[in-house]
């Protein structure tokens, strides 16, 4: 919905499974969303900034997230955060934003 | 002044589903003849300065709306049961997070568990201290706030 052309996807069902995923596969950007099974969100953002090869990577929460404490913690890892609902809009101007891509939408 | 909980879970959630469902609530008078018995019901477990449960029910002319409006599907595409009961998890997982700083304020911390779906009444986590019922355009939500320990003196059921 976002107009974005994507590459390849790839979906983690929680925290730990989408750190193992990152370990396996070179991505561009990470979505991630702080209330998961097995690992949270937040737990996993730790661990990633502690990754030579992670440190950096560009991340962005969605969330319902409404704990400004949370959120003052995130942003300190350098992330940037989406409370949900959100539009289409919103998330296209972010990923541009942390990518650099210009990308204009396909509809 | 205290709010009363009925308040504070009728506005969170009519805010979420306006914006997340882009479904309004609409005079009583004009609502289509309620339905009791909800088809679908999802639970979300939640932990923090207190724990408890929400649970979300909508009827039955509502949840394939529900989930073609909130996967912005083509007119005349009918979500699969799967996007039916994804789309009413993430709608139940929205309110709870939307309600939550309400009523703890905006620093308390909460942990929130994956929604899941309610076959049979749901076992039930605390005092019921809160109920909402929507009547929107496409049919009737049902909400009820499940509570164990101590509310902020702020809100009150």
């Amino acid at each position: 919905m976002s107009g974005f052309e994507f590459g390849e996807m790839i979906e983690a069902a929680n925290g730990q499974e989408g750190l193992d995923a990152l370990g396996r596969h070179w991505v561009d950007f990470a979505l991630v969303d702080i209330n998961m099974p097995v690992m949270n969100g937040e737990e996993m953002i730790q661990r990633l900034r502690t990754m030579p090869e992670l440190g950096n990577l560009p991340v962005i929460v969605v969330s319902t997230e409404g704990s400004l404490t949370r959120i003052e913690r995130l942003e300190q890892q350098g992330v940037k955060f989406v409370h949900k609902p959100f539009t289409p809009e919103i998330i296209r101007e972010i990923i541009k934003e942390i990518t650099g891509v210009c990308h204009e939408p396909t509809s | 002044m205290n709010q009363p909980l009925d308040q504070v879970l009728s506005a969170a959630a009519e805010e979420t589903f306006e914006t997340l469902t882009f479904m309004c609530t609409i005079p009583e008078e004009e609502s289509p003849p309620a339905s009791v018995a909800a088809v679908a019901r999802v639970a979300v477990e939640f932990d923090g300065p207190f724990g408890g449960q929400l649970v979300v029910g909508v009827s039955a002319s509502m949840l394939p709306a529900v989930a073609a409006n909130m996967l912005g599907l083509e007119p005349g595409v009918a979500p699969t049961n799967e996007q039916r009961q994804d789309a009413l998890k993430e709608l139940a997982n929205v309110i709870c997070g939307n309600l939550l700083p309400r009523i703890a304020g905006a620093k308390a911390v909460f942990d929130v568990q994956p929604p899941t779906l309610v076959i049979e009444d749901p076992a039930r986590r605390g005092a019921q201290v809160g109920t909402a019922v929507l009547m929107l355009d496409t049919g009737v939500a049902h909400l009820s706030l499940y509570v164990r320990g101590d509310l902020p003196a702020a809100v009150s059921n």
